[in-house]
C-alpha cells in the first residue's frame, strides 16, 4: 500500500473506498450520491486546475520572470500599507530602469489577456489578433510535424509483394532475386498490407462512380477491413476500461477489504449477506417492469413566437 | 428453445456487470497465474533499452496520474527496474501531461529503490525534472537542443547544474532512449525528435490509445510499445523469465483478472449474437 498516491492512513483508505463504491453505484442505476459525488469531483478538478495554471504557468513564465525581482525592493517586516508602498515605488523604479524588459512582458501579459475577450460579444474581434497569431504558427508547425509523422508511413507502404527475408536493410523483406528466396510468411504479410492500403483508399474515393464491379468489390473489401479495424479499437477500449476497474477492484479487495476491516468470521457472513442482498436487487429490479416516460403536460407553452413582430423574451 | 435463445440478446446489464465482477474479484482472493507471452512491440522496448550505453542517460516522459495508474503504473515500474538494473541513468521529466505526473513517478521510483536497489544515488543515476505545462514539440525541441533552458530545475527545486548526472546532459547527443509513459503520449517525439535527430522513441500508452500508435511500428518510427497492463506483464516476463515471484508490477497483479474479466465480455458477445440469429431466423421462418 501507499505507492503512487494510493492512500496511506485509514481515513484515506475509507474515503477512497466510500468514493469508489459511490462512484460504483451507477452500476445500479442513477442515484443522489453518484451525482453528490460526480459535482465534487469536477469542482475539486477545477479549482485543482486553476491552481495548476497559476502556479505552474502564468506564475513561473509571465509573473515572476515581469515581477519577481520586485519582492527583493520590499523591506521584510514592513507593515501592509507601506509595503503597498514600496511595491508601487519599485514598480516605477522598475520601469525606469528596465524599460525595454517591461514593454516585452507587458506585450506578452496583453497578448495573452486578449485571449479573454472571447467572454465579449463587442470586442470579441481583439481575441482574434491572437488567434490569428496561433493559427499561423500551428499552421507552420502542423506542415512541418505532418510530414515528419507521415512521411515515412507513406514510403514503409511499397513494399514487395514477392519477399525475401527481412534484414536491417529490407525491414519488409529484401526484393527477390537469384541469391534472396521467397519468405512466404512475409510476401503473406506484406500482401494483406497492400491490398489493405488498396481497397480502403478505393472506399474512399468518392469522385468516380462505383457502380463498376472491381470498384464495388474493392470498395466492399475495404469496408469490411475498417469494420475489423474498429472491432481492434472496440477491443482496446474495453482492454483500458477493464484495466480501470480492476485497478480500483485491487483498492477494494487488497488494500481496503483485506487491511482495515477486521478479518473475523463474521466480516465474511457480512461479505456473504451483502453478495446475496446484491443479486436479489439485481433480480428484483430486472423483474420490475420499466418506468413510464412521463407526459408533457402541454406542448403550447413551449412554442417560441415567430414571425416578423416576435421579440426575445 | 428458440425464444430462450432470442431472450439471451435481452439479458438486463446489471447482471453481466455482476459477472464482470464476479470473475475479477476472485483472482484477486485466490491467486491464480497464466502464461504471458511477449509480443513484438514489447520486445521491441525491451531490447532498445538493451543496447542503451551506460555512458547516455533515457529520458522518461512520465504524465500518468491516478486516472490512468492501473495502465501507466506498471509500464512506469518495469522500466524503472530495468534501468536501475542495467545501471542506465535517467532523466524524469512530464512535458505537458498531468501536473502530478513527476509525483507519482517518484512514488515508483522510490518503492523500487528501496526494495531493490538501495545503492543507487538520486542526482547520479536518476533525476526528476518534474513538471513543464506546455505540451508538445515547444518543449520538446528544446529538451532536444537544451534541456538546461527547459528544466532549470529539479522537481524539488535544486538547480540542475548542482546534479552530477546533469551536469553531463545537455541536449539529444546525450540521450540514447526517449521512453514516455503516458495515456496518450505526444506524437511530436516522432516527429520533432525521431523526424529530425533520429533519436529511438518507445511509447507506453493506454490500449485505448494503442490502436492509432502501431503504425509507427513497421516503419521503426518507433522502437517498441508497452500496450496497458499487458505490456508491462510480457515486459516482466522478459526481464524475469525464470523467476516468476520476480514479476510483481502492477501489469502483472492486473493481466489475470483482465483475462477473466475479457472472457466473460466474450461470452456476453456470443450469447448477445446467438440471440440476435435466432431472432433473425425466426422472422424469417414466420
Amino acid at each position: 500500500m501507499g505507492i503512487a498516491g494510493e492512500p496511506q492512513t485509514l481515513w484515506e483508505v475509507w474515503l477512497a473506498a466510500f468514493i469508489t463504491i459511490g462512484i460504483y453505484t451507477f452500476l445500479y442505476s442513477d442515484n443522489k450520491l453518484y451525482r453528490a459525488l460526480l459535482n465534487i469531483m469536477v469542482g475539486l478538478n477545477v479549482g485543482y486546475w486553476f491552481i495548476v495554471g497559476w502556479k505552474q504557468v502564468l506564475g513561473p513564465k509571465w509573473w515572476d520572470l515581469a515581477w519577481g525581482t520586485l519582492h527583493a525592493h520590499i523591506p521584510a517586516g514592513a507593515a501592509w500599507p507601506t509595503r503597498a508602498v514600496y511595491w508601487i515605488g519599485a514598480v516605477f523604479s522598475h520601469i525606469s530602469l528596465h524599460p525595454w524588459a517591461f514593454i516585452y512582458w507587458f506585450i506578452l501579459g496583453g497578448l495573452g489577456t486578449l485571449w479573454y475577450f472571447q467572454l465579449s460579444h463587442r470586442y470579441l474581434w481583439l481575441s482574434r489578433i491572437v488567434i490569428g497569431m496561433t493559427v499561423g504558427m500551428g499552421a507552420a508547425v502542423g506542415f512541418k510535424g505532418s510530414f515528419l509523422l507521415n512521411a515515412p508511413q507513406i514510403t514503409d507502404s511499397f513494399r514487395p509483394v514477392l519477399a525475401g527475408s527481412p534484414s536491417p536493410l529490407w525491414s519488409n523483406g529484401a526484393p527477390v532475386g537469384a541469391s534472396v528466396p521467397v519468405d512466404w510468411l512475409q510476401s503473406a504479410n506484406n500482401i494483406i498490407f497492400v491490398t489493405t492500403i488498396f481497397c480502403v483508399m478505393v472506399y474512399f474515393f468518392f469522385s468516380f462512380s462505383h457502380d463498376k464491379k472491381t470498384i464495388r468489390g474493392s470498395a466492399s473489401i475495404g469496408r469490411w477491413l475498417l469494420m475489423i479495424t474498429f472491432g481492434a479499437f472496440f477491443g482496446n477500449t474495453i482492454m483500458t476500461r477493464m484495466a480501470i476497474f480492476l485497478e480500483r477492484v485491487q483498492f477494494l479487495v487488497r488494500d481496503w477489504a483485506q487491511k482495515t476491516v477486521p478479518v473475523t468470521p463474521a466480516i465474511y457472513y457480512a461479505y456473504g449477506a451483502g453478495a446475496v442482498l446484491l443479486i436479489a436487487a439485481i433480480y428484483f429490479l430486472t423483474r420490475r417492469p420499466p418506468a413510464k416516460p412521463p407526459v408533457p403536460e402541454t406542448v403550447e407553452e413551449e412554442r417560441q413566437p415567430t414571425g416578423p413582430g416576435a421579440t426575445a423574451s | 428453445m428458440l425464444d430462450f435463445l432470442i431472450k439471451l440478446q435481452k439479458v438486463d446489464r446489471r447482471w453481466i456487470y455482476l459477472a464482470v465482477a464476479v470473475a475479477c474479484i476472485v483472482p484477486f482472493i485466490v491467486p491464480m497465474r497464466l502464461s504471458v507471452h511477449p509480443s513484438r512491440e514489447t520486445r521491441g522496448v525491451y531490447e532498445a533499452v538493451e543496447k542503451c550505453p551506460r555512458d547516455k542517460v533515457v529520458l522518461l516522459d512520465s504524465g500518468w496520474d491516478a486516472g490512468s495508474l492501473g495502465e501507466n503504473m506498471g509500464q512506469g515500474q518495469v522500466i524503472v527496474d530495468h534501468l536501475f538494473r542495467r545501471r542506465i541513468p535517467f532523466i524524469v521529466v512530464d512535458i505537458g501531461g498531468s501536473a502530478q505526473g513527476p509525483q507519482f513517478m517518484n512514488a515508483v521510483i522510490k518503492d523500487i529503490h528501496d526494495r531493490k536497489y538501495p545503492d543507487r544515488r538520486y542526482g547520479t543515476d536518476w533525476v526528476n525534472l518534474g513538471y513543464n505545462p506546455i505540451w508538445g514539440w515547444q518543449v520538446i525541441t528544446l529538451v532536444a537542443k537544451d534541456i538546461h533552458k527547459a528544466f532549470p530545475k529539479d522537481y524539488q527545486g535544486t538547480k540542475v547544474d548542482d546534479l552530477p548526472l546533469m551536469r553531463r546532459t545537455h541536449n539529444i547527443d546525450d540521450i540514447s532512449l526517449i521512453y514516455t509513459v503516458n495515456y496518450s503520449p505526444c506524437e511530436d517525439y516522432i516527429s520533432f525528435v525521431h523526424g529530425v535527430y533520429g533519436t529511438p522513441i518507445a511509447f507506453a500508452c493506454a490500449g485505448i490509445q494503442s490502436t492509432t500508435e502501431y503504425r509507427f511500428i513497421p516503419p521503426r518510427q518507433l522502437v517498441g510499445m508497452l500496450v496497458s497492463a499487458r505490456g508491462s506483464a510480457e515486459y516482466e516476463v522478459l526481464m524475469y523469465p525464470n523467476n516468476p515471484e520476480m514479476r510483481v508490477s502492477k501489469g502483472t497483479e492486473l493481466i489475470v483478472p483482465m483475462t477473466y474479466g475479457h472472457l466473460v465480455i466474450i461470452f456476453g458477445v456470443l450469447i448477445g449474437n446467438i440471440g440476435y440469429f435466432a431472432e433473425r431466423w425466426k422472422r424469417r421462418r414466420v
